[in-house]
Formats: structure tokens, sequence, C-alpha cells
């Protein structure tokens, strides 16, 4: 379902919405591709319950964040990816697991 | 050159031994929480033609159980990274897994499943220790996935799912094996890892279809209209 060959980096998403839920949590954001253009992402991630206990919490993000995310590019979905790690504007990048 | 005969004897005497442990000997090894270490992959995944179709044809949003917050068959718990916990009985071992609070039963009394018993997504699993491995042997499963990127199993009377768990005092080793005749061209094996818990406090497995289905809901003041729509899109899903 992901291409796990190349992990994409997206600079400058600015995040819309954290859904800290099973079986998937989920990072909403818009992003400006290379032609300008934006869109709204879907970055997928494990459940809230494994993302717990890696230390990882509902506020991790929240909604106006600008961060670059890292991730898998789904196969069929062009605006879709499975999130790897959150780098947020100090420097700290968050791994996802 | 008498050493190394010792040697290979005490080998073969020792092989012997280990094959001719009571199974007391090995009850009570599995018991605890174990959290997955390696996850391992998938060897000679072999799909048939049809196979192949069912998988041009998967859409996750519609065929996955699991975005509706429905536990995936035994295929995918087992395989699931949150902990299990295994919990020995004198005629059974309970496995409960975190993901999806799942709760599975390895008869190990060697009672047959009954006549009338229906297909199920865990199906029904025997168990017995043959020298360090406990061995289930897992039929009467309904189809289901054997992965999120939509490889069937196919849930026929002739599949059938063989696991292999060697625990040792803090590690568990875990060979999976599926047979499908209708959707493998050969038996299908991953072998996993689990390194034991202690101290282990298994989560409660909040899942919720409104959340999960991944049609996201537009967060706005009507809900009883985004419920609505909901409702409009539910029958979609197939059953």
């Amino acid at each position: 379902m992901y291409d796990r060959a190349e992990e994409l980096i997206l600079a400058d998403a600015h995040v819309v919405e954290f859904l800290f839920v099973n079986p998937h949590a989920r990072l909403i954001f818009n992003w400006t591709d290379n032609d300008g253009t934006l869109g709204e992402w879907e970055g997928e991630l494990s459940g809230s319950t494994e993302l717990v206990r890696s230390g990882i919490y509902p506020n991790l993000v929240a909604a106006g964040d600008r961060v670059t995310v890292k991730g898998f590019a789904h196969r069929n979905d062009p605006r879709n990816l499975r999130l790897s790690a959150i780098v947020f504007p100090d420097g700290r990048e968050v791994a996802l697991p | 050159m008498a050493a190394v005969r010792r040697s290979a004897r005490w080998g073969c005497a020792l092989a012997a031994a280990v094959l001719a442990m009571p199974a007391a000997a090995q009850q009570g090894m599995l018991q605890g929480v174990w959290a997955m270490d390696d996850r391992g992959a998938w060897e000679e995944l072999a799909p048939t033609d049809a196979a192949q179709q069912a998988l041009a044809r998967f859409d996750r949003a519609a065929d996955d159980p699991s975005m509706r917050c429905v536990a995936p068959g035994l295929i995918r718990t087992a395989e699931s990274r949150p902990p299990v916990e295994f919990v020995e009985q004198d005629h059974q071992i309970l496995m409960i897994y975190e993901s999806f609070n799942v709760v599975r039963r390895i008869y190990t009394n060697a009672r047959p499943p009954p006549e009338w018993l229906p297909p199920s997504p865990l199906g029904y699993s025997v168990g017995a220790w043959h020298g360090d491995a406990l061995v289930v042997e897992t039929t009467h499963l309904t189809p289901h996935l054997l992965n999120d990127a939509g490889f069937p199993f196919s849930g026929d009377p002739a599949a059938r799912i063989v696991e292999r768990y060697r625990p040792s005092a803090d590690r568990l080793e875990l060979e999976f094996t599926v047979e499908d005749p209708v959707y493998l061209r050969q038996p299908a094996t991953r072998t996993l890892t689990f390194d034991r818990m202690h101290d282990a406090l298994l989560l409660h497995y909040a899942c919720d279809p409104l959340d999960a289905t991944g049609w996201r809901l537009p967060a706005t003041e009507n809900s009883l209209r985004d419920l609505r729509q909901w409702l409009d899109l539910r029958p979609l899903i197939p059953e």
C-alpha cells in the first residue's frame, strides 16, 4: 500500500487536524507542492494505543503548527503518506512507530 | 575423535531428551506479556490468479473491517504490534491481544471441534507441546485479510494456520504459517520475535468507527447532519 523504497520529505506542512485514534491515527495537513498547488494531505500513523506506548500524545501537534513531515507515499493516493517522522521548527525530530 | 563421537552422541541424547520432554516442563513458559520485537516478513507469498484478482479489486476503506473498528482475523491479529498476554490454564491457553481487545483460546486438552461449530475470524485452535515448541493448528476460519494491502485469505475448509511458539526466559519466537490452496500457491511463512515485558500493563484499545473509517467527518456544528451523512455512506460498505 505504501512505497517504502523512498522517504518523502514535505517541508512547511500546515497542520489542520491531528486525529489521535485507533486503528490508525491521522495527521491532516495542507502542503503546497513544487508547482505551487495547495492541497490537503493525509498522513497515517500507528494507532493511538501504540503511539501512547511510544510516548506520543495528542498534544504532539496542534492545528496551525508548521512542521516538516516525513513518510512513504501511498501507491494509489497521491496525497496520502505513511508518516515516519515529524520535524519541528526548532529541529527536534520525533520518529513515529 | 572419541571426543567428537561422544559429543555427537550427547547431542543426539540431548535432542532425544528434549523431544521426549513432558509437556509439563514447558508449561508456564508462555505465561505473561510479550512485546513484539521483530515483525518479520512473509516468505514465499505466492498469490494464485484468484488472489491477484482480489488484490486488484481491494478498496481499503470498504474492504478492511479494521477501518470500521472490527477486529481483523487471526492472521493480522497475530502480527499486530501491540503486546499480547498469555494466560496458561490446565485445559487452554488464553491469548489476550491488546490490539482490538481480542481474546483467543487455544485448547490444549485435545478437545476436538464440535461438528456444528461455525467458522469465525479467529477459528478453532488446538495446541500441544512438541519439544520446546507449542504447536497450534487453527481451522474453521472465515475469510479475512492476510495483510493491509488486501491479500486475501479464503477460509476454505482446506485452509489452515499453523503456529509454532518457542519461548525462552525472555524471548519468544513465533513461526507463523498459512496454508490456503485457494489464494496461495504454496504455504506462506513469517517469523516474528517478542521480548518479555516485565510489569506490563495492557491498555484498552479504544476504537470508534466514526473516527476510524477513513472518511473524515466534517467537524461542524451540525453533528446530526454529519451523522446522517455517515449513515448514508454506510450501506456502501459490504458486510
